[in-house]
């Protein structure tokens, strides 16, 4: 299915209104309102109240920083631990090599996300589209194949012509 | 002259919590603005229109109260419907089982609006989104009629984002076939 074919079904599919509900359906729901129960308690904030949020931003805010950045050390550190032995590993564990035989790009979406008037004063329209591609692998025994899929987002500015 | 001593005048009213219900004005708006979708979600998780009513009720107070009687984001409120549906099918399969019935599947009931313009190439359209796979279902209905991105429903289903766009593509690849097969 080309992109136009997926155009005009998408576009089908949005004219599809959903049937409203039936009027008993939307009574029953807006009674419903009152099964919605929240607590909330109204009162003006304590000496606790400021002490514990001075404790929060003074004290929580950098013992927080200080475990992140122990915590980033270790990962690196143990990164560099599997980095020194992952080619032997990597070798090891090879058992077919794949090379790519075919890749199909297909769009599912293009939002518009508005409009721009760049530097050189012209407007620019806002696209982003959504790719998913299709990317189809051989294996070197000729026979085993492998079907990689990935997704991913582009922003592409679309020129307007200025009457 | 003495002041009057407040009955219970031991409690401190500003601590004892209140329950309060959302503004009647914003949840009907609310309602009437995102009923519809929500129901759609609702009749496509559950097996019929009965099941599917009682699962977006709950799930609409269970929302409305995680999100502390503000409206909820829609994903939230989907994210709810599937769960609570998951659960009812779960429940009813295992009193299917216990009393030996079958559960009857009775949702004939139509999920979209009828156009007496182009009535029938509407009804074929919904006949192939009904009948397609479940899961391709699934993200086409969210991404159609719900408006959730593919980042939403892949967040709401736990699916990875590839898996998620890739159902799309083939939902789509599948209706065109099933459409095809009816016109011929």
């Amino acid at each position: 299915m080309n992109d136009h074919d997926s155009d005009l079904l998408q576009r089908e599919l949005e004219r599809l209104q959903p049937s409203a509900p039936k009027a008993a359906l939307m009574q029953r729901l807006r009674a419903a309102r009152l099964q919605v129960r929240v607590a909330v308690v109204q009162r003006e904030s304590t000496l606790g109240d400021r002490l514990s949020r001075w404790f929060a931003e003074w004290w929580c805010l950098p013992a927080g920083a200080t475990a992140v950045a122990v915590g980033g050390l270790i990962l690196s550190l143990r990164e560099a631990a599997l980095t020194s032995t992952g080619p032997a590993l990597a070798a090891q564990a090879v058992r077919h090599t794949y090379t790519p035989e075919k890749v199909d790009n297909y769009l599912v979406e293009a939002r518009d996300l508005g409009v721009f008037v760049g530097s050189d004063n012209q407007p620019y329209k806002l696209v982003r589209a959504t790719w998913v591609d299709e990317a189809n692998y051989r294996g070197d025994d000729g026979a085993t194949r492998m079907l990689v899929t990935n997704s991913r987002e582009q922003l592409i500015p679309v020129a307007l012509e200025v009457y | 002259m003495p002041r009057p001593v407040p009955l219970f005048g031991w409690i401190d009213w500003n601590k004892v919590p209140v329950l309060v219900h959302p503004q009647a004005e914003v949840w009907d708006g609310w309602l009437e603005a995102n009923a519809s979708r929500l129901l759609v979600y609702a009749r496509q998780q559950t097996r019929c229109a009965a099941d599917a009513e009682d699962v977006l009720q709950e799930a609409l107070v269970e929302a409305w109260e995680r999100s502390g009687g503000q409206a909820p984001p829609i994903a939230l409120v989907v994210a709810t419907i599937r769960r609570r549906a998951i659960d009812l099918a779960r429940s009813l399969d295992r009193r299917a089982r216990r009393e030996d019935t079958v559960v009857a599947d009775l949702g004939a009931e139509p999920w979209f609006e009828p156009d007496l313009a182009d009535g029938e190439s509407r009804r074929m359209l919904e006949d192939a989104v009904k009948r397609l796979p479940a899961a391709q279902q699934e993200v086409v209905t969210l991404k159609t009629w719900s408006g959730l991105t593919f980042q939403e429903i892949a967040d709401v289903t736990g699916a990875p984002l590839n898996t998620v766009t890739s159902r799309y593509r083939y939902g789509l690849e599948t209706l065109k076939r099933l459409l095809n097969e009816v016109m011929k």
